[in-house]
């Protein structure tokens, strides 16, 4: 059988409608999930240990739970749980933004747990407050530590979005199973489709790879 | 020695400190006066680190009593404990300066930076007098053009001298120094331990953790010897040195005069061959 992409090429008005979906999913979960990690890795560096441990649980948690199932739970089981109808764009942007939250609060609490403990003894020394503290000293020291885990963990997540196609969210893959199912071309098209998420990924890697090597020098 | 005078700057009552099981103060009395240097001495885990931890409260007690230029700091006492906001405990604390085994100079700021910064956001100083100050501090540290370098462009004397010169930028009456030579190559201990006692010539208050008993010796008004939680023994530095009174101090100190009697030979054997060519001449 000849290899003929231009079969996938005349549907790229399917594919570009699938690959703004991917980024959009991407987006809308990487935004959840920083804001809800940002808190949940607050929660973890309280001083107080039932908020440690409410961190702790929430993390343990999402990153134990196949992501797979999470998803299925969160469009099938819990609408049954809490009597109510959810959509399955809320159960996608929810089942994966809660999933990266628990990645990423721990992304956020290694990088201010990774600053030396000397920092925060001269900062208190000289008189400075909690807040003061965290902008001047430790933040600005723990966030250039953050970025290439946390680039990382982006490129997992739009890796993730792919996992959408199964609540039959019209992202990149589900596009590609769209156009092979009537174009009887599965070679082509599902080429293409890691080739596209080749070429969008690769950038970002190489960016992150750069910045993990700027931080070690 | 500079003039000590009989006002109490900073004394510590009573204080205790466990970490689980382990007892590391307990029961400390300490008063220091101002203009007085006091080197704290004693063997790893005699908790004289703790106890000076403790003095500007970045350790808190578990009772005891702290008070500096008669500002309570901390007072746990039997029931009565004396409750103080952030705001007020960082007012008393930042009478006093402290500076580190390790430094801890923040690497991403510039010498400057670094010295500038507490007078900046926690006394509102304004930028120019700050920065202006701070360069006369590391022209007094001896490093007028280090003021633009970071900390990893820094060796550790210099770095030291920069911590130094950052804790004096909060103006504090009492300087607080934990082991401020341990981390450094031999070479640059010696400046760094001039630029302290340029600072005792200075007349500055100062608490001092030291290794250094050659220099607890010549700069202490008082020695304090701490043992197993406690003050062991204490007073001026040659009658407490010299003291058998006490046989833990007696051994401690033995070690450091053993060193120096085996040491003796090289001194004068230094002197001799400039005498020898100076009889040639």
């Amino acid at each position: 059988m000849k290899f003929d992409p231009s079969i996938v090429l005349a549907n790229w008005d399917i594919l570009a409608y699938g690959l703004l979906v991917t980024l959009k999913y991407t987006i809308y979960t990487c935004g959840i999930g920083l804001a809800i990690g940002l808190l949940v890795a607050l929660l973890q560096l309280a001083p107080w240990p039932l908020l440690r441990l409410t961190g702790r649980v929430w993390v343990e948690f999402f990153r134990n739970i196949p992501l797979l199932v999470l998803l299925m739970w969160t469009y099938y089981a819990l609408p049954i749980f809490l009597q109510i109808q959810i959509g399955k764009e809320t159960a996608g942007v929810l089942g994966l933004g809660f999933y990266a939250s628990g990645f990423y609060a721990e992304i956020l609490r290694a990088g201010v747990q990774s600053v030396d403990r000397g920092q925060t003894d001269a900062a208190i020394a000289l008189g400075m407050g909690y807040v003061q503290r965290m902008n001047r000293i430790i933040l600005p020291q723990a966030l250039r530590r953050m970025v290439p885990p946390l680039m990382g963990q982006t490129i997992m997540q739009l890796k993730n979005t792919t996992l959408l196609s199964v609540l039959t969210i019209p992202d990149l893959l589900y596009q590609a199973g769209y156009i092979s199912s009537f174009t009887y071309r599965p070679m082509e098209v599902y080429t293409v489709i890691g080739a596209v998420f080749i070429l969008l990924l690769f950038p970002l890697s190489a960016l992150s790879r750069r910045l993990e090597r700027k931080e070690a020098a | 020695m500079t003039a000590i005078s009989s006002e109490i700057v900073l004394s510590v009552r009573s204080i205790e400190k466990s970490y689980g099981k382990n007892h590391v103060l307990r029961g400390v009395d300490l008063d220091v006066h101002r203009g007085e240097v006091v080197c704290l001495i004693g063997a790893s885990g005699s908790g004289k680190t703790s106890l000076l931890r403790c003095m500007n409260l970045l350790t808190e007690p578990d009772k005891g009593e702290i008070v500096i230029e008669r500002a309570p700091l901390f007072r746990s006492i039997g029931d009565e404990r004396l409750k103080l906001s952030g705001r007020q405990v960082s007012a008393v604390r930042i009478k006093t300066g402290m500076v580190f085994q390790s430094f801890n100079l923040f690497p991403h700021r510039t010498a400057l930076e670094n010295i500038i910064e507490a007078p900046l956001v926690v006394k509102k100083v304004p930028r120019a007098e700050a920065e202006a100050q701070a360069l006369e501090l590391l022209t007094g540290m001896g490093l007028p053009d280090a003021g633009h370098k970071y900390p990893s462009q820094l060796s550790g004397g210099q770095q030291q001298r920069v911590a130094i010169a950052r804790a004096l930028a909060m103006q504090p009456t009492i300087m607080l120094f934990d082991e401020p030579t341990s981390a450094l190559d031999p070479e640059l201990v010696r400046e760094v331990l001039a630029a302290i006692r340029q600072l005792s010539a200075e007349g500055m208050t100062m608490v001092i953790v030291t290794h250094e008993i050659g220099f607890a010796y010549e700069l202490a008004d008082r020695i304090v010897f701490m043992d197993q939680g406690v003050v062991a023994a204490s007073g001026a530095p040659r009658e407490l040195l010299l003291s058998n009174s006490n046989p833990r101090l007696a051994s401690f100190v033995g070690r450091f005069t053993e060193q120096a009697r085996l040491l003796g030979p090289l001194t004068s054997q230094a002197t001799a061959p400039s005498t020898a060519s100076s009889n040639k001449g």
